[in-house]
């Protein structure tokens, strides 16, 4: 149980060599002194994956692997079902089964309607439209654009004092914005971990003493004198730039000075980068953000599946799919539309393919859950119980954003009624992601908060308990 | 000629289509284009009169702070310390810093987050691991302060692409020596190495400002202005004559400035700027992504077959637009001759095509698989319409629905955007997802605008196939305008604005008038006053955005 305190160069590495192999080799050591006081926090754990749910040209009915038998059609009020048996869930979810009690699917969330559905990775967590660049160099004429406001998950994680964890897969796609779903405010993205050795030295710490690493600290005060002389040098108009970058180089600074994790078992080493290692990543990255979470590094996080637009190859027996296309080539073959780069599939394979890779998100998802169950928050219980997760994609029906499915977990003492399939009101009385980013910041005890993103898209917040 | 959106100050037509590309698809392509509805009744501006308005009244878009990008920064080590210091693992930490864009090139003008700086530290400490002492100069040799206060300057001078001044070395000594007083000499020389190339001096493009111009325009640092040349023209750092012409002042003289820029046309470094702007104009990085090791290796080929066309066109050949865009022969390897059906490739790597067949780069394998997809006449027509008319069509509408072309040609609202697109993607029918020629079958969907007098009425003539359609774009002022406008993007580094008019049509006017020679282009490019001055309006703080935490 402990969190070493960061000081810069040797000292601080002679510290954590001196922890000695038993701290390294614990798997959970955890908790500030203060992160146990007062019982556990509310914590929240956002898991992304790319495009959306594959459902539209499936059986005609359009909701195929989707929706529980019993909540198709019906009208378009709010429904809800209590999940008993496995057989409840839609064939997508089945690898879920096992967390039917924790689980809340909300299905019917409504995207920006301004905003066009690849660009909803760039929405879905700040509610609003996007910050548009220059016209994209890959010709759609649709431009870079990015977020265009803060995130939930940063501004609860200001709001209470704590710091976004953000560890993904590779998030190098065909658009820059794809990968970015997370926003510290107008056009600046969080740009996640994506290397699991790298993740791991943020939580724990380096013990690097014999490198040029071990002097970071002496370095980034040189950058630091650097900037502000250049500064100096420059116009008023990219004064203000190089502040944004002073600022950069001052988190890394208070990083390398705060309080960091002890134990834990690094990642082994292998190439990140390479599409079939995806499933090892989601692994590591897992395991390192439950410890984070644990030991009290920090109380808000997302783990990224990819980019979000789905450039990899979806080549992963350990997660119940060998597919030689692109998770985007899947859904646009199953959709029947083109996305270009001549990225096809027969129509036989675009539908076995296309369950298959949300049932292999879904494995992904179903992991988050088990770390989180199998490790005891400060009192004893299912981290799980104290700890919003949710899995969004930034796509509903295909490439639709006016019909999206997240799939929420967790939370049981914070207040959400789990273990439900809520299918939400269609037409009138139907909500915006707005509403659930609304709840979700009171879940984590924030006041305050009663719209987020654009005011008009916002109307009641969604009723989890 | 179509209509400019930027009204308030200057009410008229503008000459290049990239004013207008914010248009959008109204109407369809036989439509008269409108003129500015904002100024009714305005006669449009000639180019002469546009051009002697500006000689009254000059401007000039501001260049933002930029970093270096991906490629800037590679090319920027190897210039300074040689080849093979790159590993994996400083290239992998680059590779995670995406490069932005402006105007469709490469360009990284926004705020690094902490992650992305973190990166760039990275990326600075493994390359500082590997850089060899030698490749340090004097300063390699260093095992105490003294030594590196005489040694350093040089060396960071290389860094910084700008002589370092009393504070910068203070801060650099002072480092060496807290280092050294725990570490080796050579962690130490690591160390400043890593510091240096993660210092914002390396990361970024800076530009002070000098003199004013006029109202308008403030001249910007001569080291600056060296940057640009050599990042335009070499996709690198200036070299030691490039940084002396700086410092000695010989930049701010038009002749000297010219003999400069010979001087770097002739330089090894050129073949690469180049390359980069045919890469990126072409979006060729697309095909680095295959799989398949023997899918793989063609597309290497002909990505280079497509580069080294258009290098040796504009450093051995005629330089022309025309005959980049109808040529009957290239330049690549067997593998690209065998696809072509044409003979192996003479000493020089020259393949003559079959003419009826191939016409320029648009008949190229690279373009062509680059573009290919399930609705290939797609792609094609919409990089035509964006790259060679400066055009783009905004992006399709959300639950579109799968359409055959017969659908997209005749219904609103898909009509507006395709008819812009697909006739002229039409035109290349006959070449597969590899490039392949196959004799065109008619097409069923094609056949009704085939009929009807030729697949697009816009480009100076209808045509049937992409032989005609490259006779019709080589001869096209619109093409012509566009390409001067792609290149006045790519030498900036940055989107033009309507402040750009002037520089623009001026360069514009000459292509024009030159028949399309791409290389005068570039040297006017360089020689233009706007590759040496900021606006005015950079003394001005650019406006916070809303919603920060």
């Amino acid at each position: 149980m402990s969190v070493d305190n960061r000081s810069r160069g040797l000292a601080r590495r002679g510290f954590l060599r001196g922890m000695g192999a038993a701290a390294l080799s614990s798997p959970f050591l955890r908790a500030f002194e203060a992160h146990a006081q007062g019982g556990p926090k509310p914590k929240l754990l956002i898991f992304a994956s790319p495009n959306g749910n594959l459902v539209g040209p499936m059986n005609g009915g359009g909701v195929a692997g989707w929706l529980p038998t019993a909540l198709q059609g019906g009208g378009t009020g709010q429904r809800a079902m209590r999940l008993t048996e496995a057989s409840d869930l839609p064939p997508i979810m089945s690898p879920l089964s096992r967390h039917l009690r924790d689980l809340l699917p909300i299905e019917g969330l409504r995207g920006d309607p301004s905003t066009p559905a690849h660009q909803h990775a760039a929405v879905m967590l700040t509610g609003d439209g996007v910050y548009r660049n220059e016209p994209s160099r890959s010709g759609g004429g649709d431009g870079e654009w990015y977020g265009n406001r803060a995130s939930i998950d940063q501004i609860i994680a200001s709001r209470i004092e704590s710091r976004v964890l953000g560890l993904s897969f590779k998030i190098q796609g065909f658009q820059l914005g794809e990968g970015y779903i997370s926003y510290t405010g107008a056009n600046r993205g969080h740009t996640p971990i994506q290397d699991p050795a790298q993740a791991f030295e943020r939580v724990f710490g380096s013990t690097d003493t014999t490198t040029v690493r071990a002097h970071r600290g002496s370095v980034l005060d040189t950058v630091l004198a650097d900037a502000a002389a250049l500064q100096r040098r420059l116009p008023a108009a990219d004064q203000q730039r190089l502040e944004q970058h002073l600022e950069g180089v001052r988190a890394i600074e208070r990083d390398l000075e705060a309080p960091v994790c002890g134990g834990g078992t690094a990642p082994g080493a292998y190439n990140p980068r390479r599409d079939e290692n995806m499933p090892r990543v989601m692994r590591d990255h897992i395991g390192t953000m439950v410890q984070a979470m644990a030991c009290g590094y920090t109380r808000v996080g997302f783990i990224q599946a990819a980019n979000l637009g789905g450039n990899v190859r979806a080549n992963w027996p350990d997660l119940g799919i060998e597919s030689t296309a692109t998770d985007h080539a899947i859904a646009h073959s199953f959709a029947g539309t083109s996305g270009g780069l001549g990225d096809t599939l027969n129509r036989a394979d675009a539908i076995r393919f296309a369950l298959g890779i949300q049932r292999a998100y879904n494995r992904v998802f179903a992991q988050i859950l088990d770390a989180l169950a199998e490790t005891p928050d400060v009192d004893g219980n299912p981290m799980l119980d104290h700890t919003f997760v949710l899995h969004v994609k930034a796509q509903g029906v295909n490439h639709n954003s006016n019909r999206l499915m997240w799939i929420a977990a967790g939370g049981r003492r914070l207040g959400v009624n789990t273990g439900r399939f809520l299918r939400l009101a269609q037409g009138g009385g139907s909500h915006h992601i707005n509403d659930l980013l609304v709840s979700i910041a009171h879940l984590m005890g924030v006041g305050g908060i009663e719209q987020v993103g654009r005011p008009a898209l916002n109307r009641t917040p969604i009723d989890l308990s | 000629m179509r209509p400019s959106l930027h009204p308030p100050r200057l009410p008229r037509l503008a000459l290049s289509l990239a004013f207008a590309a914010s248009i959008g698809c109204q109407g369809l392509i036989s439509d008269t284009p409108e003129l500015d509805p904002t100024a009714p009744g305005a006669p449009p501006e000639t180019p002469m009169e546009t051009l002697e308005r500006c000689e009254a009244e000059q401007a000039v878009g501001d260049t933002p702070l930029r970093r270096l990008t991906y490629q800037q920064y590679r090319n920027t080590v190897v210039d300074l310390f040689g080849t093979g210091v790159f590993t994996s693992d400083s290239n992998q930490q680059l590779r995670d810093i995406p490069d932005g864009s402006a105007g469709r090139f490469a360009v990284s003008a926004e705020a690094p987050s902490s992650e992305i700086l973190r990166a760039y530290l990275s990326a600075a400490e493994f390359l500082a691991e590997s850089i060899p002492n030698e490749r340090l100069g004097e300063f390699g040799t260093c095992a105490n302060a003294d030594c590196a206060r005489t040694h350093l300057p040089s060396l960071i001078r290389r860094v910084f692409r700008r002589a370092p001044d009393a504070d910068d070395l203070e801060r650099y000594v002072t480092l060496f020596a807290s280092v050294r007083a725990d570490a080796s000499a050579v962690i130490t020389r690591q160390v400043i190495v890593a510091a240096l190339l993660a210092s914002p001096n390396f990361l970024y493009r800076a530009e002070p400002l000098a003199e004013a111009w006029d109202e308008r325009r403030i001249g910007v640092d001569p080291y600056a202005v060296a940057s640009r040349l050599s990042y335009f023209l070499w996709n690198g750092p200036p070299d030691e004559a490039l940084l002396q012409a700086a410092e000695s002042g010989a930049l701010a003289d038009e002749e000297a400035l010219a003999a400069e820029v010979e001087r770097m046309a002739g330089d090894d470094k050129f073949h690469r700027g180049l390359r980069n702007f045919f890469d990126q104009w072409l979006e060729l990085d697309a095909l680095a992504d295959a799989e398949d090791p023997e899918v793989a290796d063609l597309y290497d080929s002909m990505r280079e077959e497509s580069l080294l066309f258009a290098e040796t066109l504009l450093l051995a050949g005629d330089g022309l637009l025309a005959t980049l865009l109808t040529a009957d022969y290239t330049y690549g390897d067997e593998a690209v001759a065998e696809l072509y059906g044409a003979p192996a490739p003479d000493a020089t790597g020259r393949i003559q095509l079959d003419a009826s067949e191939r016409a320029g780069i648009l008949t190229q394998a690279a373009f062509l698989a680059r573009t290919h997809s399930a609705h290939p006449e797609i792609h094609r027509g919409l990089w035509v319409r964006a790259n060679l008319l400066c055009d783009s069509p905004p992006p399709p509408p959300e639950d579109i629905p799968e359409a055959g072309a017969q659908y997209r040609l005749e219904t609103e609202p898909c009509v507006g955007c395709h008819r812009r697109m697909d006739l002229i993607g039409f035109g290349f029918d006959a070449y597969d997802e590899l490039g392949r020629y196959q004799a065109p079958e008619d097409d069923p969907e094609r056949v009704p605008y085939v009929e009807a007098g030729g697949l697009s009425e816009e480009l100076a003539g209808s045509f049937t196939d992409a032989r005609e359609l490259a006779d019709r774009i080589a001869t096209s002022p619109d093409v012509a305008d566009c390409m001067t406008l792609q290149w006045v993007r790519f030498g900036h580094g940055r989107a033009e604005t309507p402040d750009d008019e002037c520089d623009v049509t001026d360069l514009q006017q000459r292509m024009r008038e030159g028949g399309g020679d791409i290389r005068a282009l570039l040297r006017g490019v360089a020689l233009s006053d706007t590759l040496r001055v900021r606006s005015a309006t950079a003394r001005i703080p650019s406006d916070e955005e809303e919603g920060e935490l």
